[in-house]
């Protein structure tokens, strides 16, 4: 994504917060992900597969089995993929039936101009095949967003370090005394967000991913403050201009993990880091 | 594009709920028409919204959406990403995206507004023209350690301070950058020693970011611009976040426009900080980074397995040099 500019200085002082060691890194994927539609059974029969052989019972296997398989074994994982394509093909095909379908009540209440005793008589026939089509699309968006998934990562991303080590860094966070230790520290964990691995492609080296609990509309304002790198920017942005300003929004549900252990992670990251744009480590700024 | 289909459509409450009504709309759980589903309430005059509606040319005859209507809603809620442009000040657009395209949606109090469909590669150009980027950068890109930057913001510093007399220039001697770092820091954390932060200095300059003088060090004339006119306050993010059930993918670009230039800021895999100045041309490119929808890389990755072992062997070598 960025052009030019040499490397210089020292590296990042590496134990800032003690990186995992070289293949005791935790897998990308998290505990399997709870799905409906017969993702349920191990790795086994995906390990066995030989290169480029579809694996036995794949259609058992979980999103972080095919992940890890679309990383050893792309051609094997491919063929998981058509599977999975050729699902959404025919759940497709069945939303479209059952559209034109429901279409034919909608046109019969449409002759009436939706009057009131056309929508008593069709209501209840309306409303069961509208339920109908609303559970085929949840069906056809999970198994398209599971495909589309694998594609785009194929096995290439871990999940952030930081899930693993925030307790930590929040501890050595508070023992440290000074303004410009707490700024330093802050600045260094930026590889910490990311999961990147040595084979990531560049495109995907700062895509951050992170496990939500169910999706909320108050996870997803907090996914927009917390999961980027807004704040640590906006760290480094205050450290030239020298601004300060005070935290933000409480993010209690967030911190008591009611939105899932990542939200909490980058809710305690937050925290640090609001806390820190309290104070100007360089003395005399403005705020 | 016609006037009509590159309109914003603006829809009640109401309105919305007759084309829920009517299987026009089917939420995701991370669509903001999602409250149809979990309020689940018809409209209270259906009828009125109806020909209101088809007095609009937005519902047919037969009760569907119309073609310049039913694309925007199906983009809406059956999105599978958002993408948003937000200021320090809190003002926001949110686009959200389905199959390559997305829609401009707002919210405001009992009205829902969508804009056109656009192509992703429109997306990028509206977020480009919204920003002002020099036509070439005045200062090459920087990758710094934590503790050069925390250097590299002194110096920055300093040039913003009003000049004090007597003073040659900006510069700034080794003791007066060290006495910002005098005070011990604990042994549980490892931070920089008076040495390391030497180090950053020899560094920086003999990369030309700085210029040495007998009384010190001051930055380089080509970062002046960005020294005196970084303001946190002015900072532009642009984010795409991809909804895949319990997994999110989040991406983001976070803008610091300057008079006439535009840097971006951020933190690398490595844990490096960068300093980029964005020009004009490499905009477009930067944004679509951001905000595209990622390739197959899988497909890449079966097509390809020869030169994936050239780039893996590429990455080992670097990471041993």
């Amino acid at each position: 994504m960025i052009g030019g500019g040499g490397r210089i200085g020292k590296p990042p002082v590496a134990d800032v917060a003690k990186p995992v060691a070289e293949g005791k890194r935790p897998e990308g994927e998290a505990k399997p992900s709870a799905v409906g539609d017969g993702f349920e059974k191990g790795a086994k029969s995906l390990a066995g597969a030989k290169k480029g052989e579809a694996p036995a019972g794949s259609s058992g296997a979980t999103l972080a089995d095919v992940l890890r398989l679309a990383r050893e074994n792309p051609q094997a994982a491919a063929k998981v993929v058509d599977g999975l394509r050729a699902q959404v093909k025919a759940t497709l095909s069945e939303v479209e039936r059952e559209l034109a379908a429901a279409r034919q009540v909608v046109e019969a209440l449409a002759k009436e101009r939706f009057a009131k005793a056309a929508r008593d008589k069709q209501g209840r026939e309306l409303k069961k095949r509208r339920e109908g089509l609303g559970q085929l699309k949840q069906r056809y968006h999970a198994t398209l967003r599971r495909t589309q998934l694998i594609e785009q990562l194929a096995g290439c991303l871990q999940n952030p370090r930081v899930s693993g080590e925030i307790d930590k860094l929040v501890q050595q966070h508070h023992r440290l005394k000074t303004g410009w230790g707490r700024r330093y520290h802050l600045l260094s964990l930026g590889e910490l967000l990311f999961g990147a691995a040595v084979d990531t492609p560049q495109h995907l080296r700062e895509v951050v991913r992170a496990q939500v609990a169910p999706y909320s509309a108050p996870a997803g304002e907090l996914a927009d403050e917390l999961l980027g790198q807004r704040l640590i920017t906006e760290l480094l942005a205050r450290t030239v201009d020298g601004t300060t300003r005070k935290a933000g929004a409480a993010r209690a549900p967030a911190l008591e993990g009611g939105h899932g252990p990542a939200a909490r992670t980058y809710a305690m990251l937050a925290e640090l880091i609001e806390a820190a744009m309290a104070e100007d480590p360089l003395g005399g700024g403005e705020t | 594009m016609s006037g009509a289909e590159g309109a914003a459509l603006e829809l009640s409450d109401e309105e919305l709920r007759l084309l829920w009504l009517a299987c026009e709309v089917f939420p995701n759980p991370e669509s903001p028409l999602h409250f149809l589903d979990v309020e689940g309430k018809e409209p209270n005059d259906a009828e009125a919204s109806f020909a209101h509606l088809t007095k609009r040319g937005l519902l047919n005859a037969t009760g569907a959406a119309a073609p310049v209507l039913a694309p925007r809603l199906q983009a809406v809620a059956e999105c599978g990403a958002r993408i948003a442009v937000a200021d320090a000040a809190g003002h926001r657009r949110e686009y959200f995206v389905a199959d390559g395209s997305a829609v401009e949606y707002a919210r405001f109090a009992g009205s829902h507004r969508f804009g056109p469909l656009l192509a992703e590669a429109e997306v990028v150009r509206a977020l480009a023209a919204s920003l002002t980027a020099a036509d070439s950068p005045a200062s090459q890109p920087l990758t710094l350690t934590a503790g050069d930057y925390l250097v590299f913001a002194l110096l920055a510093r300093d040039l913003r301070a009003p000049e004090q007399e007597p003073k040659d220039g900006n510069s700034m001697s080794v003791e007066e950058v060290l006495s910002y770092f005098d005070e011990p820091e604990t042994k549980y954390v490892r931070t920089p020693s008076d040495e390391s932060w030497q180090a950053s200095l020899h560094a920086l300059s003999n990369a030309g970011v700085l210029t040495a003088s007998r009384s010190g060090y001051e930055l380089h004339p080509s970062y002046h611009g960005l020294a005196r006119g970084l303001a946190a306050e002015q900072q532009v993010t642009v984010s795409r976040l991809d909804f895949f059930s319990d997994e999110w993918l989040v991406r983001e670009l976070n803008l610091y426009p300057t008079g006439s230039a535009l840097y971006r800021l951020g933190t690398q895999v490595d844990g490096s900080v960068v300093i980029q100045e964005v020009s004009a041309a490499q905009l477009a490119t930067t944004l679509a980074a951001a905000v595209g929808t990622l390739p197959n890389l899988l497909s890449e990755r079966v097509h390809e397995p020869k030169k994936r072992g050239a780039v893996d062997a590429r990455v080992t070598a670097g990471k041993k040099r």
